[in-house]
């Protein structure tokens, strides 16, 4: 009954609808990822790593210090970049599709017309934007465990790149439902893109900043990146509470959508 | 019984934007015709009733539900064509169309295929909605406001786009609507359309309900007004129910036979009302007259309806599409 009761809250035709209207985005940005993960798995090898090893200091000497497995070598280059910037621009484009635009627009007018709840639209939307990020995850998952069985069998420690992928899901999680959510509040694509798509830069940015120098540490409170701390991560040590806090953070956002959108007035 | 009620309803956007104050009650089976200029709150009016807005003071019922609280449960018999259509542009009109009759919970589709035929565009439904001009989208408005063989239809300028043609087949199927008893809310600008399709009119300009007519008032007039040029001055002096007349150019005012006879000397016309019980007197009159032309000036909702856009200016009737 249940089951029942929640299905009631997804409009399928919808679900379906958003599948299609976002899967070049969300293929793009997915292959993306899988290119960059198998290029890593091919481009760690044991020569490189004394080489890098070997330039000391820079920016890239403090991105790819310490490492000595293939795991920490994306840990560091592929989870602090492209697995941060990549996933972040299809939220901040997803989100503004799946609500503000098509307020601003008014084609949200033709849907509400029917007698599907808002609150039915809202969830949908939602739904179909946290199961895309996880299908990208769990496919990026997948092929960078086949790239690194190709390139280098037996090197990936596969259970800490589960982590840093179920890590960095949530992350993105975290990052959707901000978009998302200023996606539902605003009625102009300008303002919600403004505020959305900001938050989620300007984590980006503090986070790469903080990396310059050890000076800029206490920037660690100002960005959610600090949340995804890809040693504990790989460590399998202390990482527990980042990943609650971000899951709590992401349904709070999601069902503070889900509640408001049914109540504002829109100018359709 | 009433189906639409509003009741007070306001909502001030600033700037002297909204409409402030409008009640209005349309009874079962009524056509209702909103005539206003741009910018009235003809469209705001509407989205009130879909539930898009909550009501600032005063309220919106339909079927006796709250539009707001009961907005889904009013929709299930409620048919909506929004003033500015706007489609998704990554879609077919089919593919498009499907997902609404879904979301509608349609499941025979037979009457909207004969809908497709109506308007002809069932050949049409594979292209996608972003080539589509403007009066195929408006078709498919129609077509999805329709579709669900709806009791209340809630139509927002219903024709604009459409060419005279389809605009006819859109009135045809108002009329069989009409005969099948439901009840339509729309608004226009357009007066042919308004004195065509509705039974009542209401009046609105810059947010106030200034006015709301019978159309049957303007149909049915018992007296007509008909306009007689004559050939010269002198003809108009022939006529002997006219006694006084003035110098050239000035308009007088004559009440003898006929009642508001205007004589027009610089143009050599005269306007006279005449009840249709007065008509052959009319004709006696003028039998010794050499007259050039003769007409009858339709009492129009759009000459009525001038009296009120007229007083500020700008807001004539030059949007008519």
């Amino acid at each position: 009954m249940e089951i029942m009761e929640v299905m009631k809250m997804i409009s399928l035709p919808l679900f379906k609808q958003n599948w299609l209207s976002n899967l070049n985005l969300l293929i793009l940005i997915t292959l993306a990822l899988c290119v960059f993960i198998t290029v890593m798995c091919n481009v760690f090898t044991p020569s490189t790593l004394d080489s890098l090893q070997g330039a000391d200091g820079g920016l890239i000497g403090n991105i790819v210090g310490g490492v000595h497995s293939l795991v920490e070598f994306i840990g560091n280059s592929f989870f602090a970049i492209m697995a941060i910037i990549f996933p972040m621009l299809y939220s901040i484009v997803v989100a503004n599709k799946l609500m503000v635009e098509k307020v601003e627009q008014g084609t949200m007018a033709g849907l509400l017309a029917t007698p599907t709840k808002r609150i039915t639209i809202v969830s949908t939307n939602a739904l179909f934007f946290i199961l895309s990020l996880v299908l990208m995850w769990l496919v990026v998952f997948i092929v960078g465990v086949l790239a690194a069985n190709v390139f280098q069998p037996d090197a990936l420690d596969v259970d800490a790149f589960a982590r840093l992928c179920i890590g960095c899901f949530l992350y993105h999680f975290v990052i959707s439902s901000i978009c998302f959510c200023a996606s539902t509040i605003f009625n102009t694509t300008q303002v919600s893109l403004g505020l959305g798509g900001g938050i989620s830069l300007f984590f980006f940015l503090v986070n790469l900043i903080m990396k310059l120098s050890n000076e800029l540490d206490f920037l660690k409170y100002f960005t959610l990146n600090t949340l995804f701390d890809t040693t504990a991560l790989i460590s399998g040590e202390g990482y527990i509470e980042n990943l609650i806090i971000l899951l709590l953070i992401g349904t709070i956002l999601y069902l503070t959508s889900i509640i408001i959108f049914p109540r504002k007035d829109l100018p359709l | 019984m009433n189906i639409v009620e509003i009741s007070h309803l306001t909502r001030d956007f600033g700037n002297h934007k909204g409409v402030f104050d409008i009640s209005i009650n349309i009874k079962e089976g009524e056509v209702y015709g909103f005539l206003g200029p741009n910018g009235a709150g003809k469209s705001t009016t509407m989205r009130h009733l879909m539930g898009f807005y909550k009501c600032q003071k005063g309220n919106c019922k339909i079927f006796n539900m709250d539009c707001w609280p009961k907005q889904k449960e009013i929709q299930k018999t409620l048919g909506y064509l929004p003033g500015e259509i706007a489609f998704p542009n990554d879609m077919t009109a089919k593919h498009y169309i499907n997902m609404i009759a879904k979301m509608q919970g349609i499941k025979d589709r037979g009457y909207q295929e004969e809908l497709e035929k109506y308007f002809e565009i069932e050949k049409d439904t594979d292209i996608s909605l972003k080539k589509m001009s403007k009066g195929m989208k408006q078709k498919i408005g129609i077509i999805i406001a329709f579709m669900n063989k709806p009791k209340l239809l809630l139509l927002d300028e219903p024709t604009s786009g459409l060419d005279p043609v389809m605009q006819n087949k859109f009135w045809d199927l108002i009329k069989d609507y009409k005969d099948n008893g439901a009840t339509i809310f729309m608004s226009s600008h357009i007066f042919e359309e308004v004195e065509k399709t509705c039974d009542r009119v209401g009046i609105i300009k810059n947010g106030n309900l200034i006015k709301e007519v019978e159309i049957s008032e303007f149909k049915h007039s018992k007296s007509k007004t008909y306009i007689i040029e004559f050939k010269s001055v002198e003809e108009i002096e022939k006529i002997e129910e006219i006694e006084e007349i003035g110098e050239i150019g000035e308009i007088k005012e004559v009440n003898k036979v006929f009642k508001d006879c205007k004589v027009d000397l610089e143009n050599k016309t005269i306007s006279v009302d005449v009840n249709d019980s007065d008509i052959n007197k009319l004709i006696n009159a003028l039998s010794k007259c050499d007259i050039k032309s003769f007409e009858e000036e339709k009492h129009s909702l759009e000459n009525y309806f001038m009296k009120f856009y007229g007083s500020d200016g700008n807001n004539g009737s030059d949007e008519n599409d």
